[in-house]
C-alpha cells in the first residue's frame, strides 16, 4: 500500500499509441476440397450458402473460416424463372449490393462496379461470387495489398489446371472509401491495377471477397457433377448456389493474407527523481528501528523497486506494474519506468 | 434521432463468475485432459496440433502443417511504438531488428500441467520463488510455511505440481481439488482439501497408510501444489525416479510422474494419477434496461412509415428550400374488412436499440432476433446484457 503518491502529468508522461498486429493466413485448396471428403462443408436446408471449415465440422477442433455463396443481379441476362433457385441468387446479389455498396440517390441498390468509380459509370459486376470470410480469421480487417487468390480456371473440373492469380495489386496506397461496408480494392489478375481490368473487388473490414463469374472462362462445377458443367453461366441458371459454391472449391488451388488486429496501448512513464523514492514502507526495510540498508547514519538510503502501482484521482489502486526483477533506487540514480496498458 | 438517457436505476453491473471443471489423467508419460482423446489427423499426427493434455491457445492451425496446408503465424512490424513478439528478448529486439523489419511468432502456443520433482538438497529455484507466497499464507496453516519443524521446503524431497492459469481463470476454487494415484488401476491413494484452507489431506482409501495426514499444500490463487507427503501408499518398490538402480515406493513425491517431467514412457507402466478441479472465472458484467414507455418511440424515420406513392422530394429554389409536409403515415393496423379500414394507430416496430456515450458516439447496437411491435399504450422495457 503506497503512502507516497506521483502524480503524472498528462501531456508529458501520458503516450497513447496504436500498433497493427498481424496474422499471416493460408487457406490452401487441400483444406477446402478434398482432404475430408465434404465432412468440413456445410450446406443448409435454406440453400443459401455454404459454409467451409478447417476441419470436419461435427468434430469440436474445427473452426469456421469462411462462407460461400453466388448471386446475380435481377437485371443480368442469366436471371429468369427458368434459373434454378433465381429469386436466392438475385436476393443474395441484392442483400450484399446492400450492404457492401449501398444505395443511389434515389434509393435503388447500386450494383457491384468493376472500378468502384460510380459517377463514371462503367461496367458492373452483375455475377458475383462471393467468398466472406470468417471473423476468427480477418480480425479487425485484412491488411491492404495482402490478398491473394489463385483459381484455377481451366482444364475440367475432374482436372482442373491453369493457375491464374488475383490480388489487390496497389491497394496498399490506392484504395477505396466510398462503400457503407469501409475500405475496400479493386482485385486485378495482371501483376499490377491496371484501370478497367479489374475482376472482383475486396472488403478489407467486412472481410469479403467479390469475384466476377466471369474470371471462370471455362468449364466450372464439382468434379462428380450431374448437373451441366460446361461453363459457370450453365451452372448458375442451371443448378444450385451449393453446386456453383462446389465449383468454386473445386477451381481454389490457394488464397493467401495478412490479418489485422488494433492494438491501442497507453504508456505511462513514471519517473522517479534522484531524491524520490529511496526508501519504503516495507516492514523489512527496519531492523531494530533503524533503517537496515544504512551502517552509518551518513549512508545513503536505498530501496527496491517490484511495483508500480497506478491510481485514479480518488487515490483508488487500478492497476499494478510489476518489474521482471526489483531495482535498486538510490539518490545517485534515476528511474523512468514504462508502464504500457494494452487493450 | 431521439435519445432517451439511462437513470441509474436503469444500469447495474454485476461479476458472474463461473468455475470451469478441469480433469486431468496422466497414464505413462502422457496427460488427457477432460478425458479427450488423441486424434491423428490428415496433416498432423495430433489434430489440435498440440499434444494430449495440452491447451491450444487460440485454437488455430487446427490439422495445418508446414508443407501442405501452411501454418498461420502471427507477425508485427518494428517501429516506434517498440511492440515485439515475447519470445524476442529486448537485447535481440534492439539489436537484431531494424525498424520496418518484421518480426514473427508461431502458432501454436499451448500449455499445459507440469510436474517437477526435487531430491533431498538439490537446488530448486521454482521453489525459492514461492518463498514469501507460502510464508504469506502460514495464517491459514502451518504446513505453509517455507521452513519449520513440519519441514524445510529449501531442502526436503518435493514434488511441485504446475498449473497454468489458462485452466483455471482468477484462482483455483477451494475444496475442488481432488488427486488421485492409482497403482495397475487400483485406488491407493487420494488427496483432497476439504476444509477449504489448501491442506491436502490424505482421505482415501479409508484405513490407508497416511490416512488423514497432510501430504503438502496447494496455492489456489498461484496454482501450485507442494506435495512433501513422502510415506509409502504400496509396498511395492517402482522406478518413478527413472533409475533401474534406485527404484522407491509409491509416496505423493511422485504422483504425476510422467507429466512433461522428462521420464520417458514405458518407465512405470502401472502408476497412473487423477486430478480434478474446478476453477474461479469472474465475468464482469453490465445489464441495461432501455425502456419505451408510454406515448414514446411510436414514430419512424424509416422510408417505408409513411404510406407508399407521396412524393417525398425537396422544393429547392432560389429563395428557399422546403421539405413536403404532412406526409401520410401507414396505417399498418390490421383489419377484417377492406371497408371499413382499421382505425388509425401510431405502430412502430422496434429492431434495434443503439447505446450511446455522453458525447453522442454511437458505441454498441442490440439487435432484436425479431421486430417488437410498439403501440402508444403499450410499455416495453428492453434488458441489454454486456459482458465486460
Amino acid at each position: 500500500m503506497a503512502t507516497t503518491f506521483k502524480t503524472l502529468v498528462l501531456d508529458k508522461d501520458v503516450a497513447n499509441t496504436r500498433t497493427m498486429l498481424h496474422e499471416a493466413i493460408p487457406l490452401t485448396g487441400t483444406i477446402v476440397s478434398g482432404t475430408y471428403g465434404d465432412e468440413n462443408i456445410k450446406n443448409y436446408a435454406h440453400g443459401m450458402f455454404q459454409s467451409v471449415y478447417d476441419y470436419p465440422y461435427l468434430s469440436s477442433s474445427a473452426n469456421h473460416i469462411f462462407d460461400l455463396t453466388v448471386g446475380y443481379s435481377s437485371t443480368s441476362a442469366l436471371s429468369g424463372t427458368t434459373s434454378i433457385q433465381n429469386a436466392k441468387k438475385i436476393n443474395i446479389y441484392n442483400q450484399m449490393a446492400q450492404v457492401l455498396v449501398g444505395y443511389n440517390e434515389t434509393g435503388e441498390i447500386r450494383e457491384f462496379d468493376r472500378d468502384g468509380n460510380f459517377a463514371g459509370g462503367g461496367d458492373k459486376l452483375q455475377e458475383c461470387l462471393f467468398i466472406n470470410f470468417s471473423r476468427l480469421l480477418t480480425k479487425d480487417e485484412i491488411k491492404k495489398g495482402s490478398f491473394i487468390f489463385t483459381a484455377l480456371t481451366g482444364g475440367t473440373p475432374v482436372a482442373p489446371t491453369d493457375a491464374l492469380t488475383i490480388s489487390d495489386y496497389g491497394a496498399t496506397s490506392t484504395y477505396l472509401t466510398n462503400s457503407p461496408a469501409g475500405e475496400y480494392a479493386v482485385l486485378y489478375t495482371s501483376s499490377a491495377a491496371v484501370a478497367g481490368t479489374g475482376v472482383g473487388l475486396l472488403y478489407y473490414q467486412a472481410g469479403i471477397a467479390v469475384l466476377t463469374a466471369s474470371v471462370f472462362d471455362g468449364t466450372f462445377g464439382a468434379p462428380a457433377a450431374t448437373y451441366d458443367t460446361s461453363s459457370i453461366e450453365a451452372v448458375l441458371t442451371g443448378s444450385e448456389i451449393s453446386s456453383s459454391c462446389d465449383g468454386i472449391r473445386n477451381r481454389w488451388q490457394d488464397c493467401d493474407y495478412n490479418n489485422t488486429t488494433e492494438l491501442n496501448s497507453t504508456i505511462y512513464f513514471c519517473r522517479a527523481g534522484s531524491n524520490e523514492f529511496n526508501y519504503s514502507s516495507n516492514p523489512t526495510y527496519l531492523s531494530g528501528s533503524k533503517i537496515r540498508v544504512k551502517n552509518e547514519s551518513t549512508d545513503s538510503p536505498s530501496s527496491f523497486v517490484t511495483t508500480i502501482g497506478l491510481y485514479s484521482e480518488d487515490n483508488e489502486l487500478l492497476a499494478v506494474a510489476k518489474v521482471s526483477e526489483p531495482l535498486k533506487k538510490d539518490p545517485s540514480n534515476e528511474l523512468t519506468l514504462r508502464v504500457r496498458l494494452d487493450y | 434521432m431521439t435519445f432517451k438517457k439511462f437513470e441509474s436505476k436503469d444500469i447495474l453491473y454485476n461479476v458472474l463468475e463461473t468455475n470451469p471443471e478441469q480433469f486431468f489423467e496422466i497414464y505413462d508419460a502422457k496427460i488427457y485432459r477432460n478425458k479427450q482423446t488423441h486424434v491423428v489427423g490428415q496433416f498432423t499426427s495430433s489434430v489440435p496440433n498440440v499434444p494430449t493434455g495440452f491447451v491450444s491457445l487460440y485454437e488455430l492451425n487446427v490439422d495445418r502443417n508446414e508443407t501442405d496446408t501452411g501454418l498461420i503465424y502471427p507477425f508485427v512490424t518494428k517501429d516506434s511504438s517498440l511492440v515485439g513478439t515475447k519470445t524476442i528478448s529486448t537485447t535481440t529486439f534492439n539489436s537484431d531488428f531494424l525498424y520496418g523489419d518484421t518480426i514473427s511468432g508461431s502458432y501454436p502456443l499451448s500449455s499445459s500441467i507440469k510436474r517437477d520433482y526435487y531430491q533431498l538438497g538439490q537446488a530448486r529455484p521454482e521453489v525459492d520463488a514461492l518463498k514469501n507466497t507460502l510464508n504469506n499464507y502460514i495464517i491459514r496453516s502451518p504446513h505453509f510455511a517455507y521452513s519449520s519443524s513440519l519441514g524445510d521446503k529449501a531442502t526436503q524431497r518435493l514434488n511441485l505440481i504446475s498449473i497454468p492459469s489458462i485452466l483455471y481463470g482468477s484462482s483455483i476454487k477451494t475444496t475442488s481439488l481432488e488427486l488421485n494415484f492409482y497403482i495397475s488401476g487400483t485406488l491407493i491413494g487420494t488427496l483432497k482439501d476439504e476444509t477449504g484452507n489448501g491442506q491436502m489431506i490424505q482421505t482415501g482409501p479409508e484405513g490407508s497408510v497416511g490416512s488423514g495426514s497432510c501430504a503438502g499444500v496447494a496455492l489456489y490463487d498461484e496454482g501450485f501444489l507442494v506435495l512433501t507427503g513422502s510415506w509409502n501408499l504400496d509396498s511395492t518398490t517402482r522406478n518413478y525416479l527413472n533409475d533401474p538402480g534406485n527404484l522407491r515406493e509409491p509416496s505423493w513425491l511422485f504422483f504425476g510422474v510422467g507429466a512433461n517431467d522428462g521420464i520417458p514412457a514405458g518407465t512405470i507402466p502401472s502408476s497412473s494419477y487423477s486430478m480434478k478441479m474446478s476453477g474461479v472465472n469472474r465475468i464482469p458484467n453490465l445489464t441495461m434496461f432501455a425502456h419505451a414507455d408510454k406515448g414514446e418511440m411510436n414514430h419512424s424515420n424509416n422510408p417505408t412509415y409513411i404510406k407508399f406513392g407521396q412524393g417525398t422530394s425537396p422544393v429547392t429554389g432560389t429563395i428557399g428550400y422546403s421539405e413536403p409536409a404532412n406526409l401520410e403515415i401507414k396505417n399498418i393496423v390490421s383489419s377484417s374488412y377492406v371497408d371499413p379500414p382499421a382505425e388509425f394507430q401510431k405502430t412502430t416496430y422496434i429492431s434495434k436499440i443503439g447505446i450511446y456515450d455522453e458525447d453522442k458516439n454511437l458505441i454498441g447496437i442490440a439487435t432484436m432476433a425479431t421486430p417488437i411491435k410498439k403501440t402508444q399504450n403499450r410499455d416495453l422495457t428492453f434488458k441489454l446484457k454486456l459482458d465486460i
